[in-house]
């Protein structure tokens, strides 16, 4: 596949770009930022859980944008951003119930709690996964990619209410750092200073680990295509 | 060790596993699909020269130089006969 | 020619055939008759067999049973789950019932025939929804009356009703859209649960909340948030099938 090398350039760099990243976040959320008062050393699991919900919520976000171009003008690269979106999407929504899972067991006493915004974000994940589950369902290739395309516009109303849901019920028990102050926030903390500095870098960073994998994950599925195509010419041919 | 510290590394080491798994798991397909194009253009390439053999008959084991006949066809009869083609692999 | 130019042509050229496609395919049969015949015609291959229904009460007959069994409520215990069966028994019996009236059709060729025929494709999708809707909405009031005599707690309240019927339209809406797509998988009867629960969870979730506020006697301010969920929820549900039917039908 005649990939520019420009582009090729490009996602090079940008990949090296992610790691260095990565590590530098890595070190500030161990070493530039102390530990809580209250919270100790679970706070910091905050930078990753929050970073990975970035990332979720960007992919998600690009799968819809891309479903809808897909039944605009039937182009199968939209759907294979879709597929790549949807699949580091997910990876990454579960990276974020696993922190969040893993903060709240000492914070909040239990490893789980149909909090509304924890209820929310698990019905995204099942979504998803949905979603995947679809596409491995329908054998015709042009029917998969439609309906793909449609269940991810679909999908999307269940990350609008992960969004929507604190404005309707505020009284959820996780904390909240940009929205409604809320009535019982068990575990908020002040963001200034050095914690939101380690906050918005390891958001930036996130943010950009997850345009470098879904660039990877288009180029694997292109790459899979290609193979399937050669492959079934080979064999016509014998 | 801080307060709650296990916690942390609980938290951390699932978000590497998870963010480690995802790009294994690329990088493993990657390698396998480029070990099945190598292999395709292979059974490409060895396809396309018994395509050639089948055209003009022989196997490589046929055409050994102390069997050539010059000047005779190896076919019985010329204009009746046709070119084999590549005997199928049972 | 360029490789620019090669796409452009190429997207005018599916704009042109997507445009003279919805040309040809003026409806000629008034909206809301069409919508009234097809709900029509799937109640009457209803009542012919009664197979649907009657699978579907059954069903809903010994879900309520497991339920009553298997979770040895006592008073209380009833008051506070009571909400929470009614839901998951309709979702259930809803699941019944929306995979069973697509697949009839897809099976006996009378899919095609439908989209041949000179109605609006939302029509059809109205009415097929509207047809759903008045299975669950019959499951749902027998439901209610099941519940009242089982559980001893009395569900005919005017708010419970509306409750019931907002959270069925949303639950049917987005169930037969998801239908007609899951009608096309290998494994229909599995897909269809897996790619309807999360999407219609935030529906069951203000349903249930609010069903049980309402059973409480609680104020206003307890059920008054989702009964406004719920009708937003349903607006959403059904201005995004109307939208996105047309794409899962095209062949």
């Amino acid at each position: 596949m005649a990939y520019s090398d420009r582009r090729t350039r490009i996602l090079t760099g940008l990949t090296y770009a992610a790691l260095a990243l990565f590590v530098v976040a890595m070190l500030m959320d161990f070493f530039y930022v102390g530990p809580e008062r209250q919270q100790g050393e679970a706070h910091r699991i905050f930078y990753v859980h929050l970073g990975s919900f970035l990332g979720s919520f960007l992919a998600f976000g690009t799968a819809v944008v891309a479903g809808i171009a897909y039944l605009r003008s039937r182009d199968h690269k939209w759907d294979t951003l879709g597929l790549s979106a949807v699949e580091i999407g997910l990876g990454f929504a579960t990276i974020t119930i696993v922190t969040g899972m893993a903060w709240a067991r000492p914070i909040w006493n239990t490893w789980w709690t149909w909090d509304p915004r924890l209820t929310s974000v698990a019905i995204m994940w099942l979504a998803y996964a949905a979603y995947m589950m679809l596409r491995t369902g329908i054998e015709d290739p042009e029917r998969r990619r439609r309906f793909a395309a449609v269940y991810g516009i679909v999908a999307f109303a269940s990350v609008l209410y992960t969004v929507i849901i604190i404005r309707v019920r505020p009284d959820t028990i996780h904390p909240v750092v940009a929205g409604p102050t809320q009535a019982d926030p068990e575990g908020a903390f002040e963001v200034s200073g050095r914690i939101r500095d380690t906050l918005f870098f390891n958001l930036f960073t996130f943010a950009v680990i997850t345009v470098v994998l879904v660039w990877h994950r288009i180029r694997l599925e292109n790459l899979s295509e290609r193979v399937a195509r050669r492959k079934m010419e080979v064999l016509a041919d014998l | 060790m801080g307060k709650y510290a296990e916690y942390a590394i609980l938290g951390y080491s699932a978000m590497a596993l998870i963010l480690g798994g995802m790009i294994a798991w690329m990088y493993l397909r990657y390698r396998a699909l480029r070990r099945e194009a190598a292999l395709v253009e292979q059974v490409a390439a060895e396809e396309a020269g018994d395509r050639v053999h089948a055209a003009v008959g022989a196997l490589e084991s046929d055409a050994q130089p102390e069997d050539a006949t010059p000047g005779v066809s190896g076919m019985a009869n010329p204009s009746t006969d046709r070119a084999r083609t590549a005997p199928r692999e049972t | 020619m360029s490789a620019r130019g090669d796409s452009t042509t190429k997207r005018a050229d599916v704009q042109a055939a997507s445009a003279r496609a919805v040309k040809v395919r003026r409806p000629v049969t008034p909206y809301w008759r069409a919508v009234g015949a097809i709900a029509w015609k799937d109640l009457r291959a209803e009542f012919r067999s009664r197979e649907l229904i009657n699978s579907m009460l059954l069903f809903t007959l010994m879900t309520v049973m497991v339920f009553s069994l298997a979770l040895e409520l006592d008073a209380e215990a009833r008051q506070t789950t009571v909400a929470g069966v009614l839901w998951v028994t309709i979702v259930f019996a809803g699941l019944l019932g929306l995979s069973r009236s697509l697949a009839s059709e897809k099976d006996k060729g009378s899919l095609d025939a439908l989209l041949l025929a000179p109605i609006a494709r939302s029509a059809l999708f109205f009415g097929k929804m509207f047809g759903n809707l008045l299975f669950v909405l019959v499951i749902a009031f027998v439901l209610m009356v099941l519940l009242t005599v089982m559980f001893n707690i009395t569900l005919i309240h005017p708010l419970l009703i509306l409750l019931v019927v907002l959270g069925s339209v949303g639950f049917t809406t987005v169930g037969t859209l998801l239908s007609s797509m899951s009608v096309h998988a290998r494994s229909r009867e599995t897909l269809l649960p897996i790619l309807l629960m999360p999407v219609v969870l935030p529906i069951v979730i203000s349903a249930v909340r609010g069903s049980t506020a309402v059973l409480n006697e609680l104020p206003s301010e307890d059920w008054m948030p989702w009964l406004q969920l719920l009708a937003l929820a349903d607006v959403i549900y059904i201005a995004a099938s109307y939208a996105l039917f047309d794409f899962v039908v095209e062949e």
